[in-house]
C-alpha cells in the first residue's frame, strides 16, 4: 500500500526490553511502546533500556523513532492538477472527524474549522496548524498521503 | 457566507446528495462544496463555450439554427416519415424522459434501446436474483469488512465510492473506518484504485475469471489445481483466510466484467463466488457499477413499461426483446432502422467502423447540451437542458435508491429539457 511506511506499536515492542517491569509507569511494554508512539512517553522513561546489554536495542529505537521525533514544523504539498477531489484525505484524517463528526459517516463538510476539505473539484487545505503533525501532538501521521488515489498530497 | 442551497451530483451513478452550492448576494456561484472533479466538469458544462445554445438542422455544407417550435415540428416530420426508428440513450436522462420516449417508440412500431444492452441489464438481473442491489452501498458502509473491486477503478470513474461508502467511513460495525477493512483489486492493469489496495491482483482478462473460480473451489477447502500468472498459492490461502474471518464482503464490478462479449460468463461466475462466499456463512453481495447516472433508472422504466430490460422491438409482436439481435448496434449494422433518435448519449465513439458507416447512412437526431461527436455527425440535434442542473426528474442510484432531482438553474431561452421535448413531440404524433 503506496510508499509510506507507517510505525507500529509491534515494531517499537521489538525494541523494548519485553520484561514488563512497570519502572516506566505502564503495566506492559506494549503499552509503553504506544504511548511512545502517541508521544505521552519518551525513551528515557525505560531505565532498562540503558543498561549496557540493550545498547543494540536502544539505537535501534533511536533510529526508528527518528522521524518522529523530527517532526516540528511540516507542510503538506499539494498537487492541484493530480487532485480529482475525491475527499479520501477528508474522511481518513482524524483531525477532521474530531471537529466535524458527520465527516466520519463519509459526508461532505462546509465546516470553516476542519484541516482540510473538498471546494469546486479539488481538495483545499484551510487549517494546516491543526494537522497532527504540529504541536502539541506532533505526530508522524501520514494518513492523507497513503490514501491518496493519485499521490496528489505530499507530507513534508 | 451567502445562500446555501442543497443539489445532487449527476456525475455519475453514486447521485451524491451532499453537495451544497453557495451563492453570493447577486446570485453568483460563489464555491461548490464536496463535488468531486467528475461531476464539477458536469457543472461547468452550465457556462462552457462547447455548450450547444441553439438547435440546428445540416443543410448543405453546414448546420443552420432553428427555433425550438421548429425542432418540435421537424422531428415529428422526420419520425413519422420514418418506417421503424431506433430510439437509444436514456442513460443520462430522467425517468420520465425515458417514459416519454418507450411512448413514442411504441406508438411508431420503433426499437427502443438503452446502453444496458451492452451487458449491464444481465448484470442487474443477476443481482436481484442474488439479492445484491438494494441498499448495498449503505449496507457496506455500516457492515462491510471486506471490499473487492473487480475490474472497477472507482478513482476514475466514480471518485467518491471509497469517501462516501465503501472503504473511509466509520460505520456500525466498522467503527475504524479503512483500519477495520481489506481492501482487494481485481484488474487488469494498475490502475489509482490498487494504489490503496491490500491486495492486489493485476492479471489478464482470462486469468481473473480463473482467479475468481479458484477461490470459490479453495473456499469449499479444494487445493488449487490451475496456475495462474504470477499469482502463488499461499497469496491465495491468505486471501480464502481473510474471506472466512470477515463477516461481510462487499464486491463492486465494473463496466470491463459486465461490457463485454463474454459478460454472462463473467457475471455467472461473479455471483457463483457471492454463493460460495454465503455457504461459509459470510455476508456477501456483487453490485455492478454503471457509469451512467441513470442506467438503473433506464432499465427499472423499461422494465415497468413494456416487461423488459432493453432492447425492445415494438413492430415484431413474435420476437419483441433480445439483446442480442434487438440491441442498437445490431439493429444498425443489419439495415433495420431507417432513423436513429440518440438521447444522451455519444454513441458515435462507440461504433465499430462498419456500424459507424451504416450510422452515417441513416437520418440522426440527437438530444444533448454539449457538442459530441455524435452531434457532429447528425442530421438534426437538439440543445437540451442539463438534467440535475436545470431541469429534475426521478433518477436511480446504482444500488436501487430512488432520488430526486431539483435543479437550481434555469435552462437558457429556446432551450427545454429533454422531458418537455419528447412530450411535445409525442404529442405531434
Amino acid at each position: 500500500m503506496g510508499e509510506v511506511k507507517k510505525i507500529t506499536p509491534l515494531m517499537v515492542y521489538k525494541y523494548l526490553p519485553g520484561i514488563n517491569c512497570k519502572k516506566c509507569g505502564y503495566s506492559t511494554c506494549m503499552m509503553f511502546a504506544s504511548k511512545l508512539l502517541l508521544k505521552e512517553a519518551k525513551i528515557e522513561d525505560c531505565p532498562i533500556l540503558f543498561e549496557p546489554k540493550y545498547k543494540e536495542k536502544l539505537e535501534s529505537l533511536k533510529e526508528l523513532l527518528k522521524p518522529l521525533l523530527e517532526t516540528y514544523e511540516t507542510g503538506l504539498k499539494l498537487d492541484e492538477d493530480k487532485c480529482t477531489g475525491c475527499g479520501n484525505c477528508v474522511v481518513v484524517c482524524p483531525v477532521n472527524i474530531m471537529i466535524d463528526p458527520q465527516i466520519a459517516k463519509g459526508f461532505g463538510t462546509m465546516n470553516d474549522e476542519v484541516v482540510m476539505r473538498v471546494e469546486n473539484g479539488k481538495l483545499k487545505i484551510i487549517n494546516l496548524k491543526k494537522c497532527r503533525r504540529f504541536p502539541p501532538s506532533r505526530l508522524d501521521c501520514r494518513v492523507c498521503e497513503e490514501f491518496c488515489y493519485t499521490e496528489a498530497i505530499k507530507v513534508y | 457566507m451567502g445562500r446555501v442551497e442543497k443539489l445532487v451530483c449527476t456525475g455519475c451513478s453514486l447521485l451524491c446528495e451532499d453537495i451544497n452550492v453557495v451563492f453570493d448576494d447577486k446570485g453568483k456561484i460563489n464555491n461548490i462544496f464536496s463535488m468531486c472533479n467528475v461531476g464539477f466538469e458536469r457543472f461547468k458544462h452550465l457556462s462552457l463555450d462547447n455548450r450547444l445554445k441553439s438547435s440546428a438542422i445540416r443543410g448543405e455544407n453546414k448546420f443552420t439554427n432553428i427555433s425550438i417550435d421548429d425542432a418540435v415540428e421537424r422531428v415529428a416530420e422526420m419520425l413519422k416519415a420514418s418506417k421503424k426508428p431506433l430510439l437509444y440513450g436514456w442513460g443520462y436522462c430522467s425517468c420520465e424522459a425515458i417514459k416519454l420516449g418507450l411512448d413514442i417508440a411504441r406508438k411508431l412500431k420503433g426499437v427502443f434501446d438503452n446502453q444496458a444492452s451492452k451487458g449491464y441489464w444481465y448484470a442487474y438481473a443477476q443481482a436481484e436474483k442474488h439479492e445484491s442491489i438494494s441498499n448495498v452501498l449503505e449496507k457496506t458502509l455500516d457492515y462491510a469488512n471486506h471490499v473487492i473491486f473487480l475490474g472497477f477503478n472507482p478513482a476514475e470513474t466514480h471518485p467518491r465510492h471509497a469517501s462516501r461508502y465503501s472503504i473511509f467511513p466509520r460505520g456500525v460495525k466498522v467503527e475504524k473506518g479503512v483500519e477495520g477493512r481489506s481492501i482487494t483489486v481485481i484488474d487488469s492493469e494498475n490502475t489509482k484504485t490498487s494504489r490503496i489496495a491490500h491486495n492486489k491482483f493485476i492479471l489478464e482478462a482470462e486469468d481473473e475469471l480463473k482467479l475468481i473460480k479458484a477461490i470459490s473451489s479453495m473456499l469449499k477447502g479444494e487445493k488449487l489445481t490451475t496456475s495462474i500468472s504470477d499469482v502463488s498459492e499461499t497469496k491465495l490461502l491468505e486471501l480464502v483466510r481473510d474471506f472466512k474471518n470477515s463477516s461481510y464482503i462487499s464486491i463492486f464490478y465494473g463496466s470491463s466484467f459486465f461490457e463485454n462479449k463474454d459478460y454472462r460468463l463473467k457475471v455467472d461466475t461473479i455471483y457463483q463466488l457471492v454463493e460460495k462466499i454465503r455457504e461459509v456463512n459470510v455476508e456477501c453481495t456483487a453490485l455492478p457499477m454503471p457509469k451512467p447516472y441513470n442506467m438503473l433508472g433506464a432499465i427499472k422504466t423499461t422494465l415497468k413499461e413494456t416487461g423488459y430490460p432493453c432492447a425492445v422491438d415494438f413492430s415484431d409482436e413474435e420476437k419483441k426483446h433480445s439483446p442480442e439481435e434487438k440491441s442498437a448496434i445490431s439493429m444498425i449494422l443489419n439495415g433495420e432502422v431507417d432513423l436513429a433518435l440518440i438521447v444522451g448519449s455519444n454513441i458515435f465513439t462507440e461504433l465499430s467502423r462498419p456500424v459507424r458507416k451504416k450510422f452515417m447512412g441513416i437520418p440522426v437526431i440527437v438530444l444533448d447540451f454539449i457538442e459530441s461527436l455524435t452531434v457532429k455527425n447528425s442530421n438534426l440535434y437538439v440543445a437540451s437542458a442539463i438534467t440535475g442542473l436545470e431541469t429534475g426528474g426521478t433518477v436511480y442510484r446504482a444500488d436501487e435508491k430512488e432520488v430526486s432531482l431539483t435543479p437550481l438553474f434555469k435552462p437558457p431561452e429556446n432551450i427545454l429539457s429533454d422531458e418537455d421535448f419528447l412530450s411535445k413531440v409525442c404529442k405531434k404524433i
